[in-house]
């Protein structure tokens, strides 16, 4: 892993790369070079040759590249998609869920507060981005797109969809959220091999199913979430039970 | 036997027009216990009291569906106004058969129901008509919202009409009715039924019109609102502008004698708190700046202000410059005050109220979040959706169903509900139709 320091303020830029040099050893991070500069143009230069997974400490303000904090995110964020950025400011009206959400940053750091908070961040950042390295990209996510919409989540945390009670909308119900859409069950369906159409209102995720009330026609999922199974689908979602736990 | 056939494919039609017409779907089952019991009821009824027995079964099929919603007015319309259709249609269909059908049936067949056949065409009619009407509602559906005082006058004109109608049957019963009697009454009924219809047309379109003005005053009253706390922003930056001089002055002085001391002092009793000054919440309405959507601007200045004044903290984040809303604007307004309400009442429950909106943009989609904390209890998030439920408790606040419901137009919007331990998110996402 590498670390970028971008910060035109050579005072504040020293005080970075002594804060992230110590911290370095005292944490044994795995750093293979730390390179900071003033000039965006610099740091993306450097970008093309080498690849990913590294962490990059951002001024929001640079010199005549006003607002452009976001741009040269961007424009790192196209070449590495899975470092981690983390934006270093004074901004006063930060935008943390726009930036979170347009180039997924890992956090905002304010400079202008006192000393020890300000390391505990980075080192915070630092610890975090180290474990990206050891994690597998890809974690198993289920996309859904169509016409009207599209979105994405770890596969494992869909519970169930149900048809809302408004016309043609569906629920979808995680164990944190539920999410309101435009779609059919019918698709749903047929999009993943885990999910099963078990009541004329519902398609569940089998892979969440911790037992199943035969007498009262109830689907427990963890979490205790609950959704119905009709007499007719029962023994088929016995069946798929049991082909995905064989998996 | 086929007069009992007719009155039942007559409540068949009645009960099918209902169905298209009201906004709550009915399940097959109910549909089929609903026809069964008006048969039951009103056949029998039928011998006793003739066509008044109707009046029997309208009454019974409101009490039914008011028992579902509570919509009473919408309930009274779908039934009341699918009869109507069905009388017209049925004088309609009788003059004809008189005059086309009777010519083009008798060169196929030799011998056929009369009746039978004037009921199912009447049946066809009225079944078409109320699907016409039910995609009339669905074009225009954002102009549809009445005043009570409205609703009852409207109700008093159906039930007038329907009451005018059969007494007219009654009467036409009495005399026998002769082909002359049957035109002339099916004429008047049609003329009276259109301009029934016209004339509630022309009501809800100036009520709307109305309302629409009434809306305006209120934008242009938030507006106002946003101007004068621009200007006291402005006053204050005024006032800080004449403090910071006199900081100057006196770093100055500290430095023209090179006292780190004055200095020191300077910068820890006055420099150190307009820190405050610059980092305070009074500019977020600065950033609606970034709002070219006036209704929207002026919906967000209207609920930041009322929540600053009852002791909410409001942070904003607007950094994308919103052009243009990515679906109706009206629609739009309405969900998203609907949510921010939730938002605030939400949150005035806690000891230290926090609002959070955002909204994000790209080509793709906007999203507008709102996030507010509350008492920390257990919400359901599977029932939160269900109608009637609000986390807030019984017949408080405006449950997601209502939101669900004015999103149901919509198929470009998505919207996300998540909670946990005392932190509520509401979510809106909406895709670019265009792309």
């Amino acid at each position: 892993m590498d670390i970028f320091v971008l910060e035109d303020n050579p005072i504040q830029r020293s005080r970075l790369e002594k804060i992230i040099n110590e911290l370095i050893k005292k944490n044994n991070i795995p750093c293979q070079r730390l390179f900071s500069t003033a000039s965006p143009d610099k740091l993306l230069d450097e970008l093309t040759s080498m690849g990913n997974y590294h962490l990059y400490f951002l001024d929001l303000e640079i010199n005549d590249y006003t607002k452009k904090g976001l741009e040269i995110a961007q424009l790192i964020r196209a070449k590495d998609p899975y470092g981690t950025i983390v934006f270093v400011t004074t901004h006063p009206e930060l935008a943390p869920k726009t930036f979170e959400y347009k180039v997924s940053a890992l956090d905002f750091i304010t400079k202008d507060q006192d000393n020890l908070m300000f390391k505990k961040n980075i080192e915070e950042c630092l610890k975090i981005a180290s474990e990206y390295l050891n994690k597998p990209i890809s974690e198993d996510s289920f996309i859904f797109k169509n016409q009207y919409t599209k979105f994405q989540l770890p596969f494992s945390d869909i519970l169930y969809f149900e048809t809302a009670q408004v016309a043609h909308k569906i629920n979808l119900i995680t164990p944190k959220k539920t999410t309101h859409f435009y779609g059919r069950l019918s698709e749903l369906e047929k999009s993943d091999e885990r999910l099963f159409r078990c009541h004329r209102s519902f398609v569940v995720n089998v892979s969440n199913i911790t037992h199943i009330d035969k007498k009262n026609k109830i689907v427990y999922l963890k979490g205790n979430y609950h959704c119905l199974v009709s007499r007719r689908y029962l023994k088929e979602l016995e069946e798929k039970i049991r082909e995905i736990e064989k998996r | 036997m086929t007069l009992y056939f007719i009155l039942f494919l007559q409540l068949v039609t009645l009960l099918t027009g209902a169905s298209i017409l009201s906004p709550q779907k009915i399940a097959i089952k109910d549909f089929i216990i609903w026809l069964l019991i008006i048969t039951i009821i009103g056949l029998p009824l039928y011998n006793v009291i003739g066509f008044f027995a109707i009046f029997v079964v309208i009454l019974f099929l409101i009490i039914s569906l008011s028992l579902k919603t509570k919509q009473v007015f919408t309930n009274i319309l779908s039934v009341c106004v699918p009869l109507i259709i069905i009388v017209v249609t049925d004088y309609f269909s009788q003059i004809m058969e008189m005059y086309v059908l009777k010519k083009v049936l008798n060169s196929f067949i030799v011998h056929y129901d009369r009746l039978l056949t004037v009921e199912l065409l009447a049946s066809m009619l009225s079944i078409l008509i109320c699907c016409f009407i039910k995609s009339l509602i669905g074009k225009f559906r954002q102009f549809l919202t009445l005043d009570r005082k409205y609703q009852s006058l409207i109700l008093s004109f159906l039930l007038l009409t329907l009451v005018i109608f059969y007494f007219n049957i009654f009467l036409g019963q009495i005399q026998g009715f002769s082909p002359k009697h049957l035109i002339l009454t099916g004429l008047l009924f049609f003329i009276y039924a259109v301009l029934l219809g016209l004339v509630v047309m022309t009501l809800i379109y100036i009520l709307n019109k109305d309302a629409k003005m009434k809306q305006e005053r209120i934008l242009n009253q938030q507006l106002h609102e946003y101007t004068l706390q621009i200007e006291q922003l402005y006053t204050n930056l005024n006032s800080f502008r004449h403090d910071y001089l006199n900081i100057l002055l006196s770093l100055e002085e500290g430095i023209r004698q090179e006292n780190i001391e004055i200095i020191k002092d300077v910068y820890q009793s006055i420099i150190q708190p307009t820190k405050q000054l610059v980092k305070g919440n009074d500019y977020i309405l600065g950033q609606l700046h970034k709002i070219q959507v006036v209704e929207i601007k002026s919906l967000l200045t209207a609920k930041i202000i009322k929540s600053q004044n009852s002791g909410i903290e409001v942070r904003l984040e607007i950094e994308d410059p919103i052009n243009s809303i990515y679906m109706d604007t009206f629609s739009f307004y309405r969900v998203f005050s609907i949510l921010l309400d939730n938002a605030i009442e939400g949150a005035s429950t806690t000891n230290h109220p926090y609002i959070s909106i955002i909204m994000i943009q790209d080509r793709d989609a906007q999203q507008i979040q709102i996030e507010n904390n509350c008492e920390d209890r257990k919400i359901d998030l599977q029932t939160i959706y269900t109608k009637g439920y609000s986390s807030k408790g019984k017949d408080r606040g405006i449950g997601l169903y209502n939101v669900h419901q004015l999103l149901e137009e919509n198929k470009y919007i998505r919207l996300e509900t998540s909670y946990e331990s005392g932190v509520f998110i509401q979510t809106l996402i909406l895709q670019n139709e265009e792309r």
